[in-house]
């Protein structure tokens, strides 16, 4: 249980966190309507990608066996 | 062991005891961030105006004044406190770890107080907040440099201290104390296991095995916030990068020594943060403080040599112009630290006196530098045919930069009210082991 959460957490906040940096660095266009995120908000799905991975740390300690 | 072995009487290192030594620096720590408190309101209600920045170019003055100064000051000492424990966890430094928990919490309290620096920039700092949230683009170092540092290394050290801090909770939460609740919920069950223990090293290797590149990246971005603007002479550069680190790296083991050595003396606790401590912060301040000279050496001498023509307005401001005293004074106390230092290390001998000597010396040289980097390129550095410009902080800015010290003081020294700062694994005197 301690163990699937701990990997569920650190592999959610790194999807989160790609897709958070994927949504709000649109790559490959120089158009000034392409410098705003794809839609708004999507740099809180990156900061919750972050704290998700660091989270992981808390949970694996404090879970018990 | 387990944790039930232990029997104590009273909390240890003071916690939890208003002695009236600590009561007066608590009162003036607090009075001084009041009055920083005040000064800001003010700001806020009168605008921007009653600081002493300006709009480059055109009203010849700086956008980014002393509040960016500090930023970048406090951002920087907090690299020092949390790579030094992760690597002291890393390659098992049993020497550094009495202080591990000092550094953490400088860290915490500098990134703190450097994110709020940020807001106290802005005319509209909420807005500028969610406005970060809401648009921000991963590509800018401004959102490495505030979600990076803020979320990720603020968030980390925030870990690091509770889990850390666990074990000493557990035990003194078996105390009779107005805290003993706060220490329980600290504790969280904790029951010092051998599994538990185990667990516990395994989080912390990791932790500080991902922590490492986190900073690096993170602080990074804060030099580049300067290094990639190809529109501002004297910014421009693939140096800032690093030479934000390695001065941050300086800036933030001297103030951890100033501050272990306080600590030293307050709890004393010469034994536990003896001079084996100091020996290493020493040594470490050394090579840092070597690298920040290098650094600052080699950008002297690219200044001095054939430097395009809006680089020259710089280098002449920043040589024998109106910043010459800071420049000069800077480099003068960069190196009277690392003489200090060097002599330490080759009578092999490390006075905790003279270490703070230096630390004081590279930690003022430091905000100087930090200076240098910010305002010059401001008010010098235009490739427009603008008139030079100038800037001096006024009395609000510095009040406000005062109030942010305060507010440091009250955090560190609120937290040694509630919780030991130094582990009770090497601070043993007032805890009584029955075993």
């Amino acid at each position: 249980m301690r163990r699937i959460g701990t990997i569920v957490l650190i592999s959610g906040g790194i999807v989160l966190l790609l897709f958070g940096y994927l949504m709000s660095a649109p790559w490959g266009s120089l158009r000034v309507a392409d410098s705003d995120p794809v839609f708004v908000g999507a740099p809180i799905f990156f900061i919750l990608g972050i704290i998700s991975m660091l989270s992981s740390a808390v949970f694996y300690e404090l879970l018990p066996d | 062991m387990s944790v039930d072995t232990r029997v104590e009487r009273k909390l240890p290192q003071g916690v939890g005891r208003l002695r009236f030594g600590w009561l007066v620096f608590f009162a003036v720590a607090f009075v001084v961030f009041l009055v920083g408190l005040a000064a800001y309101f003010y700001q806020m209600s009168s605008g921007m105006i009653v600081t002493g920045m300006r709009s480059t170019g055109t009203m010849g003055g700086a956008t980014w004044g002393l509040y960016i100064v500090m930023v970048e000051y406090f951002i920087g000492v907090s690299i020092a406190g949390v790579v030094l424990v992760a690597f002291a966890k890393v390659f098992n430094i049993g020497s550094l770890l009495p202080i591990s928990r000092l550094a953490v919490l400088l860290t915490i309290t500098s990134l703190v107080i450097g994110v709020l620096g940020v807001a106290l920039d802005l005319g509209a700092p909420f807005r500028g907040f969610i406005n970060m949230l809401l648009y921000a683009r991963p590509q800018s170092p401004f959102f490495g440099t505030l979600m990076l540092v803020a979320v990720g290394v603020l968030f980390t050290s925030l870990v690091y201290l509770y889990l850390d801090g666990r074990k000493d909770a557990a035990t003194i939460a078996r105390i009779p104390s107005g805290l003993r609740w706060f220490h329980k919920l600290w504790a969280a069950g904790y029951g010092d296991t051998e599994p538990e223990r185990e667990r516990h090293r395994r989080v912390m290797f990791w932790l500080s095995i991902g922590l490492v590149p986190l900073v690096l990246v993170a602080l990074s971005t804060e030099g580049l916030v300067f290094g990639i603007q190809v529109g501002r002479p004297g910014w421009y550069g693939s140096l800032q990068g690093p030479d934000f680190i390695v001065l941050a790296a300086a800036s933030g083991l001297a103030n951890l020594i100033v501050l272990a050595a306080i600590i030293r003396r307050v709890r004393g606790a010469e034994v536990v943060i003896g001079h084996t401590v100091f020996r290493w912060l020493g040594s470490l301040l050394l090579a840092a403080t070597a690298a920040a000279l290098y650094f600052q050496i080699v950008k002297t001498f690219t200044l001095l040599y054939a430097t395009p023509g809006s680089e020259r307005l710089i280098s002449d401001a920043l040589l024998s112009g109106p910043y010459a005293w800071i420049f000069w004074s800077s480099l003068t106390l960069m190196i009277i630290s690392m003489i200090l230092l060097v002599l330490q290390a080759a009578r092999r001998a490390w006075s905790v006196p003279v270490l703070v000597a230096a630390s004081v010396a590279v930690s003022t040289a430091a905000v100087a530098e930090r200076y240098l980097t910010v305002i010059p390129s401001q008010t010098h550095g235009m490739l427009l045919p603008y008139e030079p410009g100038s800037y001096f902080p006024t009395w609000v800015e510095f009040a406000v930069v005062a109030g942010l010290f305060g507010l440091g003081a009250i955090l560190i020294g609120g937290f040694m009210k509630v919780f030991p700062i130094i582990p009770l694994d090497f601070d043993t005197r007032e805890v009584r082991t029955d075993a």
